[in-house]
């Protein structure tokens, strides 16, 4: 009876691996590990396909017109004739809305990290990582109307007061630490009890008073600025930095948690407070790990296109003095998306061959970037894993 | 040590060694617990920082595109003598014409060229079709006095959503004193009301505000993403499974696993270049169709999937697999049957978010000529569309006022779909998550 309904509704070798069966197997195997391999193999050719035929319109181009004039020149005039491909500008303007997000996005994400890492309780953690990863969920072109309708016009109109407000916010409590730190240093080296105090009281409020002098001077000269046009770096900086802060805060927050407990329950039990340890501790053992996300962050914003196209302003020169971030700027991914509209009517010119060589810069940076930040990743991890 | 053992020493040369040390200990950390609250503060701050960025972002595109979706219709009185209606094919009869003469009727007193042109301008040029859609509906309606209501010009829309002001100077306003007579006599006679706007949601674009939407660009972005789905999805999970799964350790494969985060870094307007050069120029497929926007994106998608995938996979702990070696089964079933199942979800969720990035993703689209203006609701893979955001950044880049409110207005309705698809995915992870 049992048999029977072992049996039942199957052939009796079901259970059987026979000769035939293991072969079939075999072949099986053989196909759809093949398969599966030329699929696998298909993502890698398509890096080596991209590169290979970005590489094949762009090499037309410095064959007809060498190397100088596009990395020295700033002349950027594609439609005369002849034309002129300086793209020293537009290199230059890629540069400066980078590092001016680096600037922002960098202080700002590794700070959420660390809040998040080991700041926060779990259940605020909960809301708050969310929300710092939904702005890596709006898609560019919501920034780039937000940076050219609604920014853009502000920094126009308010853009003294708006520099003044965020020069007290940023400088200001940097400033008062650094009030307290040197005075501090300053009456650290006599002795005397009650005068001693009454003398650091006195060191700190002189400091204090110069401080609030110059944080006012440099203050008042920043409201006095006149913004003559909302589309310039600034701009397009500050969106690229918020565009750029959840690659950094989520891989920074992977690294700052790959570090691991034992590190940190040590650093307490010597007596360490919460901050002392993550400076001191978690800190420098993730370091390596904070780099990467900085370079991922920082390739994000050189590969970013629409934000920069629609309010960098799109003027192809190096802003006076260079330093100017209130000048307007070109970008290559910008000019890239800006004038293949154009370029493409003359497939096989100088002009369509200069837009794929930008597209190569393009390409061996981030691919330079990339391999960087992965080797540094992959080298913590053999680090903290104990080799 | 030195400056605090000074500072113990002369404030009580009294007391014993041990109380000097604790006291010490105390001042001190007092300090440090100063400098805690402060680096709390920092970080919190910094998280504030990009919580109000967020909040600001989210309510100044609400807040300028919300209106757009009412729409300020006017009653127009038609009268459809059967004279104008073409007999033969009423399609083609002179709606504009019988349009023109129903505003007339309703202002004798405008007389002068000049001034009727003027307010006619109040009227949109989508009235005559409303009025041609209306009489091959029901051809009964010729004949008689058709009591419509038809779209106001954007002008006028942008008037009565106060983003025209009535009182600034006349030479400083879109609408001038005499138009804002006439529509006074509208209002007077309740004839103009603000109404649900459905032209947005049904029709293509359009270089008229008030006849421009979005249902052009959904349908794009639906075939666009169909296109990717059903290349990304595949190819995405074979060459996870066969990473995770079946690849040996050697050269090749850390060469493929290099290339994949190689891919995930390329930037995103390369990809644009790519597909100019080589699917436009070297393929010659059709230019702004949603096969070749479906087939670039699918490239972008790709890095997405594998990586979700392949943690999915690593999550199957190794006991199932054991499990089913143990009774027998062969390599290709132990994937197919046991461990493929349960990575589905994982596999799934990281799908939604790569769909969710492509969905979003408008600079490579730039490339492919999915820029050009298309009126047409395009019906498959090779019609010319426009997809979602790239219909954002052309009307982001249009002057008119009434443009901007259907720009923030398009840019809501992405923003519903790509943070429902996140949302989704949120929750599958969370569902089915599982604890081994």
């Amino acid at each position: 009876m049992p048999n029977a309904t072992l049996d039942s509704g199957k052939k009796p070798d079901a259970f059987v691996l026979t000769p035939e069966k293991l072969r079939r197997q075999r072949i099986a195997k053989f196909f759809g590990e093949g398969f599966l391999l030329v699929v696998a193999s298909f993502v890698a050719i398509v890096v080596l396909f991209i590169f290979y035929f970005v590489a094949v319109d762009a090499i037309p181009f410095f064959q007809q017109r060498g190397f100088t004039e596009f990395f020295t020149s700033t002349s950027w005039y594609p439609a005369d004739e002849p034309g002129e491909f300086g793209a020293l500008a537009i290199i230059y303007g890629s540069g400066m809305v980078t590092i001016g997000s680096a600037l922002i996005a960098v202080p700002l994400g590794i700070s959420a990290a660390i809040c998040l890492s080991d700041v926060l309780p779990f259940s605020v953690r909960q809301y708050a990582k969310p929300v710092i990863e939904m702005l890596a969920a709006i898609p560019s072109v919501a920034y780039g109307f937000f940076a050219l309708v609604i920014f853009a016009p502000l920094l126009q109109n308010y853009g003294g007061p708006i520099l003044m407000w965020a020069w007290w916010l940023i400088a200001g409590p940097f400033v008062l630490l650094a009030v307290i730190v040197v005075a501090d240093l300053i009456t650290s080296g006599d002795g005397g009890g009650s005068e001693r105090k009454t003398i650091r009281w006195t060191v700190t409020g002189v400091l204090g008073i110069l401080a609030l002098v110059f944080l006012f001077w440099v203050g008042n000269a920043l409201n006095a600025i006149q913004i003559l046009s909302g589309t310039n770096a600034l701009n397009v900086s500050l969106i690229l930095s918020f565009m750029a802060l959840p690659t950094i805060v989520s891989v920074s927050e992977d690294s700052l948690q790959a570090v691991g407990r034992e590190l940190r329950e040590g650093s307490y039990a010597l007596g360490a407070t919460r901050a002392e340890t993550i400076v001191k501790t978690v800190l420098p053992a993730a370091s390596s790990g904070i780099l990467a996300a900085v370079i991922l962050g920082i390739m994000r914003a050189i590969g970013e296109t629409m934000v920069v196209w629609m309010a960098s302003g799109n003027s192809s020169h190096i802003p006076d003095p260079w330093y100017n971030y209130l000048d307007s700027i070109r970008t290559l991914t910008a000019t890239i998306a800006g004038d293949m509209g154009e370029a493409d009517q003359v497939t096989g010119s100088a002009r369509y061959h200069v837009l794929f060589a930008m597209g190569l810069l393009l390409l061996v940076f981030s691919f330079i970037c990339n391999l960087v930040s992965e080797r540094i990743v992959v080298r913590q991890r053999k680090i903290l894993a104990g080799e | 040590m030195n400056k605090s053992n000074k500072q113990a020493g002369a404030g009580s040369s009294g007391t014993s060694r041990r109380e000097r040390t604790i006291d010490i200990v105390n001042k001190r950390l007092e300090k440090r617990y100063r400098k805690e609250k402060r680096f709390r503060l920092y970080g919190m701050l910094s998280i504030i920082a990009s919580v109000l960025f967020l909040a600001f972002l989210l309510t100044s595109i609400v807040s300028n595109g919300y209106s757009a979706f009412w729409q300020t219709y006017i009653k127009l009185d038609v009268q459809l003598d059967p004279d104008m209606i073409d007999k033969e094919d009423p399609g083609r009869s002179n709606y504009q014409g019988i349009i023109k003469q129903a505003i007339g009727a309703y202002y004798p007193e405008v007389k002068d060229r000049k001034e009727r042109r003027e307010l006619y301008s109040l009227f949109s040029s989508g009235a005559a079709f409303q009025l041609r859609d209306e009489v091959l509906k029901n051809p009964a309606v010729v004949g008689t006095t058709l009591s419509l209501w038809v779209l106001a010009d954007d002008d006028v829309d942008m008037l009565m959503k106060g983003h025209i002001k009535r009182n600034v100077p006349e030479n400083e306003r879109r609408l001038n004193d005499k138009q804002l007579q006439w529509i006074a006599k509208l209002e007077a006679g309740k004839r103009i009301e603000e109404r649900f706007n459905t032209t947005f949601f049904t029709a293509g674009d359009s270089r008229e505000p008030e006849l421009a939407g979005i249902w052009g660009a959904v349908k794009g972005s639906f075939y666009t993403m169909l296109v990717t789905l059903a290349l990304s999805f595949p190819i995405g999970i074979a060459a996870a499974v066969y990473l995770e799964e079946f690849a040996p350790k050697n050269l090749a494969t850390d060469f493929i696993e290099v290339n994949i985060n190689n891919l995930a870094a390329v930037p995103s307007i390369v990809f644009g270049l790519l597909g100019l050069a080589v699917f436009l120029n070297f393929f010659g497929m059709p230019r702004s169709t949603p096969l070749v926007g479906g087939i670039v994106l699918m490239l972008m998608t790709l890095p997405t999937i594998i990586i979700a995938s392949r943690a999915a996979l690593k999550a199957v702990p190794p006991s199932i697999r054991e499990a089913a070696f143990g009774v027998g089964s062969s390599k290709l079933q132990v994937v197919t049957s046991h461990v493929l199942p349960l990575a589905l979800p994982g596999m799934l969720t990281g799908t939604i978010i790569g769909m969710a990035q492509a969905l979003g993703e408008t600079a490579p689209l730039l490339m492919i000529g999915m820029v050009a203006f298309i009126v047409d609701i395009p019906g498959g893979f090779t019609d010319p569309a426009a997809v979602m955001p790239v219909q954002i950044y052309l009307w982001a880049d249009s002057p008119e006022r009434a443009f901007v409110e259907r720009t923030s207005a398009a840019i809501m309705v992405l923003l519903a779909f790509l943070i429902s698809m996140n949302a989704l995915a949120v929750v599958m992870r969370k569902r089915f998550e599982r604890r081994w």
